[in-house]
């Protein structure tokens, strides 16, 4: 809320400079985008993997394994983009952003019983960037953002007669969620036209900043049953040697679900649309 | 010009607060279950391989739970009594710690399953969550109900059992 507070005042501020002939000149804009993401299948997969290895012929259908792209979703926001003329044309925004991407893989047993993963992202980005204009319509700018995700994935257990179930019959039933917080940074080119400015950015997910989010796994709430809770990337390990698995804390680690981001988008001036 | 960029201003702001509601904190699970609740209704139903299910307990006022603050007080737990009898006459009364998942899909009945070595939480998931009606189920295996000693594997189960259970709130 405080942030959201902060960029209205700012946008307040700016908004008697929409349009003005002066040097430096400022609009809000409305983004809408759609972010072509990858992250880190590993662990992911290595749960896949090593569960499709495991039980083998019992499973009538395997999971799947990820190709990384799974998590891929639309974006909206609003922000502020304001030019700074001079011998050098500059151009600069800023804005907050949000969008959600979806998941569901499924396996199945020989007696027709199924296991389903709802995996869903939520993410909550304040995106920056800064350039120089380049004719009369287009933008070449560094990109600096930080993202929050939040993962929540719902394993449960489809029974034959399609109720489905994520009570303790079953250990991996349950809900885990995980947040990663990332810096991302990057390049975008940007064509003004017509009011609209679109957009083709790449950026990329920090790894190792902030500092510790490799610690945090994705967890389950039953905590009052015997561990291990995390969403194991070596099922084997956790289903026949829980101890080690703990030892060796190989649940998946939620700082694999971001990675490269490929962004299209557009920027709509309001003022542009209510005129 | 002004009034457009006000327009323009408030668009933004508009779009703005209907994203910080997504952030809102969620309603507290448990609050809501604070009180005094008649089990409505008991169903069992014994689900066979070929997805077809055999009724073998349906029952009406199957019992009673009531969800009260623990001492000392607590944030996401609460202390619960839940008595039941089932469709042989048979009565668990139980009294134990109640949590929920953040997600309002899981409510956990703390410690109250065990093999004589381990206890483990009875866990419902929510299908419906209302003020005045709760709907949830358990499930179990034709190996033993509601907490198997094999948790794993889901193929060598030659059926299962869902026990869902109406809760209707006494008074409001």
């Amino acid at each position: 809320m405080r942030l959201t507070s902060i960029l209205l005042v700012l946008m307040a501020c700016l908004a008697p400079h929409a349009g003005a002939q002066s040097l430096w000149q400022a609009e809000p804009v409305l983004y809408l985008e759609w972010e072509q993401s990858r992250f880190d299948t590993t662990g992911l997969n290595g749960f896949f993997s090593s569960y499709n290895a495991y039980w083998g012929s019992d499973l009538a259908s395997p999971w799947d394994e990820a190709s990384g792209w799974e998590f891929s979703h639309a974006n909206v926001g609003a922000g502020v983009r304001s030019w700074l003329s001079g011998p050098v044309n500059w151009s600069g925004g800023t804005g907050m952003l949000v969008g959600a991407g979806f998941w569901r893989p499924e396996s199945e047993w020989q007696n027709g019983v199924q296991n389903r993963l709802r995996m869903r992202v939520i993410d909550w980005k304040w995106t920056a960037h800064a350039g120089i204009q380049l004719r009369e319509r287009f933008f070449v700018e560094g990109y600096l953002g930080a993202n929050a995700r939040t993962s929540r994935f719902i394993y449960s257990t489809v029974h034959q007669d399609g109720s489905e179930s994520i009570s303790s019959e079953y250990k991996l039933n349950g809900v885990y969620e995980g947040l990663t917080a990332s810096f991302d940074y990057g390049a975008q080119l940007t064509a003004r036209f017509r009011g609209f400015n679109t957009y083709l950015r790449l950026s990329v997910a920090s790894k190792s900043f902030p500092p510790g989010k490799g610690l945090v796994s994705v967890l389950d709430y039953d905590d009052n049953d015997s561990p291990p809770t995390d969403l194991p990337s070596d099922y084997e390990l956790w289903a026949t040697d829980p101890v080690a698995f703990t030892e060796q804390d190989l649940g998946v680690r939620t700082d694999s679900l971001e990675g490269l981001r490929i962004t299209i988008g557009v920027e709509i001036t309001p003022g542009s649309l209510l005129q | 010009m002004r009034r457009t960029t006000l327009h323009a201003i408030a668009l933004c702001g508009a779009a703005l607060v209907a994203f910080s509601n997504c952030e809102m904190a969620k309603t507290r699970y448990t609050n809501r279950l604070d009180g005094e609740w008649t089990i409505g209704h008991s169903e069992r139903v014994r689900i066979n391989d070929d997805g077809s299910t055999e009724v073998f307990e349906d029952l009406d006022d199957a019992g009673t739970l009531s969800v009260y603050e623990p001492e000392p007080s607590s944030v996401t737990l609460k202390e619960f009594r839940f008595v039941y009898t089932n469709y042989l006459g048979a009565t668990l009364d139980v009294t134990s710690l109640l949590a929920v998942d953040d997600a309002n899909r899981r409510v956990f009945m703390t410690g109250i399953l065990s093999d004589g070595l381990y206890q483990s939480d009875l866990i419902w998931t929510v299908h419906r969550n209302t003020p005045l009606r709760q709907v949830w189920s358990a499930y179990g295996n034709s190996e033993q109900l509601f907490w198997p000693a094999d948790r794993f594997d889901a193929g060598n189960d030659a059926y299962h059992v869902r026990w869902t259970i109406t809760l209707e709130r006494d008074s409001w």
